[in-house]
């Protein structure tokens, strides 16, 4: 079976819908067209506020931080990185179905091991070392729902 | 009095600044971890896709926070609005203290959803919030919590 | 049922709501985004009207509570600017902004949005509400929707390169 490709636009055309863009006259046709264009990777780094805008939205529309849905036929361009660049962070669209980050007075680990050890010290304090709770809380495990 | 509470409800929803998740079916909780995720003496974890004790989590989100009021003030106000959609809730009152809450939240799909609160103060990561997200049957994951310790 | 509701019973209503905006704010253009923000929040909740006998009373406190909502954050943000310590999440906000990613930087741009501002631009682009369906929810004409919507996207760009470029 042959696939189709569908064509992106040309950049000439990107721009004149990012003028329109911000001119709060696109459809959402054209925001589409617009936003399968700055999914691809390698382009000009003008384009980087609005790949980080419309990344952004588009991840807000899927449900705040889960994987975006991506129609395309070549798996390569659904790559995901957040790049950090001299302070400044690149948002490409998609997200792994994977990610562990935690956060200790504010600051970033990414350790795998040391996160999910974090997650599961924090399922245990749920459970307080107050029996009176653990009792009730188990009687609610038993019933049905 | 009932109906005039109901209509309080509702024109304090209208006002809220969580109207697009209300009506989105979004949650005021992920307001919690926005604001207080990366602060100092706040442990936040966000994990996707991973499994524990046998069961996998799509997301597994959870702030932990020593004793502070405004924190949990601001956390049971947001569960306070997440629980009039919960499809179950379940509060554990302790000399007339509440506890911990449990929220069984409507499936997104094939997603079940879950919300569980817990405020001990002998502890030194005092208040817990966690939510969680699988595609397993929330029931088990919870049984699974519950008898985790 | 409960959108019939809300073209049937509160839309109509909005010449009443924009005499109280007017009222409460005095500013013209404030009271007509006022009306504007109450009626997308209502429709959003519009599944809830189907169950008052009155849903226009519902619609005018919401109102008049946005209103006054309104004129406590311009007293709170008359008294901040004159308050020499900035309240902030971090004793540093250098150090915040460090290890904010382009997710958070985007909602705290949006969040800072005049409010108007924030509920066009979150129903076109996440929400994907054409301007002209955002018009006809809000009773004003595309052009009015545009021009709200353009200047919130011209803001969010603006403000996300400042950030960036820090």
């Amino acid at each position: 079976m042959r696939l189709k490709l569908k064509k992106t636009i040309t950049a000439q055309e990107a721009d004149a819908l990012i003028n329109k863009y911000y001119d709060g006259t696109t459809t959402n046709t054209e925001e589409e067209r617009l936003r399968r264009f700055l999914r691809q990777e390698g382009l000009p780094s003008k384009y980087r506020a609005e790949q980080a805008i419309f990344g952004y939205f588009e991840q807000q529309a899927a449900g705040k931080g889960r994987a975006v849905r991506l129609v395309t036929v070549c798996r390569a361009a659904a790559m995901v990185a957040v790049v950090t660049l001299a302070g400044a962070a690149l948002y490409k669209f998609a997200k792994p179905d994977y990610k562990a980050v935690a956060y200790v007075d504010g600051r970033q680990i990414t350790d795998k091991k040391t996160v999910k050890t974090l997650a599961e010290n924090t399922l245990d304090n749920v459970l307080a070392a107050d029996n009176t709770i653990e009792e009730q809380l188990g009687q609610f495990a038993e019933i049905q729902f | 009095m009932k109906k005039k509470r109901k209509i309080i409800l509702t024109i304090a929803l209208i006002c809220s600044a969580t109207i697009f998740c209300n009506a989105q079916n979004g949650l005021a909780i992920r307001d919690v971890f926005v604001r207080y995720g990366r602060q100092r003496g706040v442990t936040m974890v966000e994990i996707s896709g991973e499994s524990f004790g046998g069961y996998k989590l799509s997301l597994f989100k959870s702030l932990s926070v020593g004793n502070n009021s405004s924190i949990s003030d601001f956390i049971r106000q947001c569960i306070d609005k997440d629980r009039r959609n919960a499809r179950k809730v379940k509060e554990v009152v302790v000399d007339g203290v509440v506890r911990s809450i449990l929220l069984d939240l409507p499936r997104q799909g094939k997603m079940s959803r879950l919300i569980l609160y817990n405020d001990d103060s002998h502890s030194k990561n005092a208040i817990t919030l966690i939510y969680i997200e699988t595609e397993e049957n929330g029931d088990d994951i919870l049984k699974f919590i519950l008898k985790e310790k | 049922m409960s959108k019939e509701i809300y073209l049937k019973n509160i839309l109509p209503l909005r010449s009443r709501l924009l005499g109280i905006a007017r009222g409460m704010l005095y500013e013209e253009q404030d009271a007509e985004d006022a009306v504007q923000e109450v009626l997308l929040r209502i429709w959003l909740v519009s599944d809830s009207l189907g169950k008052y006998d009155n849903p226009q009373a519902v619609a005018v406190a919401a109102l008049k509570n946005h209103c006054l909502d309104r004129l406590k954050k311009v007293r709170h943000e008359q008294a901040m600017a004159e308050d020499t310590d900035i309240a902030s999440d971090s004793d540093n906000p250098y150090y915040a902004l460090e290890h904010k990613d382009t997710e958070e930087i985007l909602t705290d741009i949006i969040d800072k949005l005049p409010s108007l501002q924030q509920m066009i631009i979150k129903m076109k682009d996440i929400h994907n509400y054409e301007v002209d369906e955002i018009a006809h929810i809000t009773g004003t004409t595309a052009e009015a929707v545009r021009m709200n919507l353009s200047r919130a996207r011209r803001r969010v760009r603006e403000e996300y390169l400042k950030i960036s470029e820090r």
